[in-house]
């Protein structure tokens, strides 16, 4: 089904991009479909071992990125033949959007890390941490809906992810429980839920749902969230805020909150794909200089979803 | 969740080793519900893992690998793949349309031994079942299934 934009949406889209070409590259192609998109698990199997067997069962594949981890699927397939074959039921490969892998490209978990991802399902990220780390350190992985823990469980399981624990609570309320017991990580995610407005290539029908009002409640449960989650980060512990979102009140604005509320600094990160700097101002206000080491990633600059990334550090 | 104490963690060893050739296994073996195994290879000690547990709830942890049955222990899918490298014996190579039809959650109509078999397709060991006599009971959970 088609929905359009509402004016209100377009408006921001539009103010947020400027540059008018831009914004109509932006429009054009989030009518095109998404291509097929695919992340080597390593725990498994390698990067060139999986190119060769995908390839001898007749799939055209690039590795276009300095991380051959993240594999395009180039000629087309049957309708659900990505997630029916062989390679993908033994787990060789997850079926992920490309901006979704940067959030822990950027964290760069290390295999004795204890790191908590607080808003985990459907797993992709925990299970790529997990890959990252070698199944050694821990991955405390929570979700608050049984269902998507369901989910998120039998993804764990079918790449091999060894290290992690799934807990079902409410975030904040989870946080606290850490907190009570002692338990503090060196790395946090925050891939919080969101208003999805990067996600429209693949939902379009968040055109119809968004409305400002939305973006302000997500925006306090956001930064409630993350209130909860920066004291359980150790010293020099290092996190990532991330969404699926390019509403600047959901990203800067709350990263801007953060870092004047708590000992956090916004860190520089490097990432395979191209992005943009986050806001240093918006509608008037401005906002830290080092919000421009935030990631912007937009559609039309990789052919992917849009997405917002941001990596701070506990200073003390 | 109760973690196993090394003695336990020897007897499923040693029936692993019977049954499969699985000679070492360096994870934390955790039992959820009565038969359940799990395989947990995270840093957190196993106090830890109990305050976290007594605090939190911990839906899981690790992979399910094996379920311990009054006839033997019958591994996942998960643990088959897990232990893939170690797994010498009770291993059954399948056709292709009998992987297929085990991808689709489809009992092979094979005569063999009563025991639990190891199912290879080609360089690949796909799952582990139980052999009835009659046939082999397939255990690929719902999820994991290939849909007709």
């Amino acid at each position: 089904m088609r929905y359009e934009p509402k004016p209100d949406f377009k408006e921001k889209i539009d103010s947020l991009l400027k540059d008018g070409e831009d914004a109509e590259e932006f429009w054009k192609t989030i009518e095109t479909p998404l291509p097929k998109t695919m992340r080597c698990n390593t725990l498994k199997i390698s990067p060139d071992k999986l190119k060769e067997r995908l390839e001898n069962k007749g799939w055209k594949i690039s590795q276009p990125y300095n991380n051959k981890e993240i594999i395009v699927l180039e000629g087309s397939l049957n309708p659900g033949e990505l997630g029916k074959s062989i390679e993908h039921l033994l787990g060789y490969y997850y079926i992920q959007e490309i901006s979704s892998m940067m959030p822990i490209l950027a964290l760069q978990p290390k295999e004795n890390d204890l790191l908590l991802d607080l808003c985990a399902s459907p797993g992709s990220k925990t299970t790529q941490a997990a890959a990252l780390m070698d199944n050694k350190g821990t991955i405390i992985a929570n979700d608050v809906n049984i269902g998507r823990i369901a989910i998120l469980a039998a993804n764990t399981e079918r790449v091999g992810a060894t290290n992690i624990i799934i807990t079902r609570h409410d975030a904040v309320q989870l946080c606290q429980k850490l907190k009570k017991i002692n338990f503090y990580f060196d790395k946090i995610l925050l891939d919080v839920p969101c208003s999805g407005e990067g996600n429209i290539r693949s939902n379009p029908a968040t055109f119809k749902m968004w409305n400002k009002k939305v973006i302000e409640k997500l925006s306090r449960m956001q930064r409630k969230i993350a209130e909860s989650a920066i004291p359980l980060l150790k010293e020099g512990g290092e996190l990532i805020y991330s969404t699926c979102t390019h509403s600047p009140e959901e990203n800067e604005l709350n990263i801007q909150y953060l870092i004047e509320n708590f000992d956090l600094k916004i860190e520089e990160s490097q990432l395979p794909i191209k992005t943009r700097p986050g806001l240093v101002e918006w509608q008037g206000e401005k906002l830290n200089e080092k919000m421009k080491y935030a990631h912007r990633i937009y559609p039309q600059d990789n052919n992917t979803e849009g997405f917002f990334l941001c990596k701070m550090k506990k200073i003390s | 969740m109760k973690i196993l104490r090394s003695s336990e963690k020897k007897r499923i060893l040693k029936q692993l080793n019977e049954q499969f050739g699985i000679e070492k296994m360096l994870h934390l073996l955790l039992r959820f519900g009565k038969e359940k195994i799990r395989a947990f290879s995270g840093s957190l000690s196993a106090d830890e893992l109990i305050t976290l547990d007594t605090y939190l709830r911990v839906e899981s942890a690790g992979v399910y690998i094996a379920k311990q049955q009054e006839d033997g222990i019958r591994l996942t899918v998960d643990g088959v793949s897990l232990f893939k490298e170690q797994i010498t014996k009770n291993i059954l190579e399948l056709t292709e349309e009998q992987a297929q039809e085990w991808f689709k959650g489809q009992d092979l109509l094979i005569q063999l031994d009563k025991n639990f078999k190891i199912l290879k397709y080609k360089d690949e060991l796909i799952g582990c079942g139980k052999s009835t006599g009659e046939r082999i009971v397939n255990f690929m959970p719902k999820e994991r299934r290939i849909k007709s």
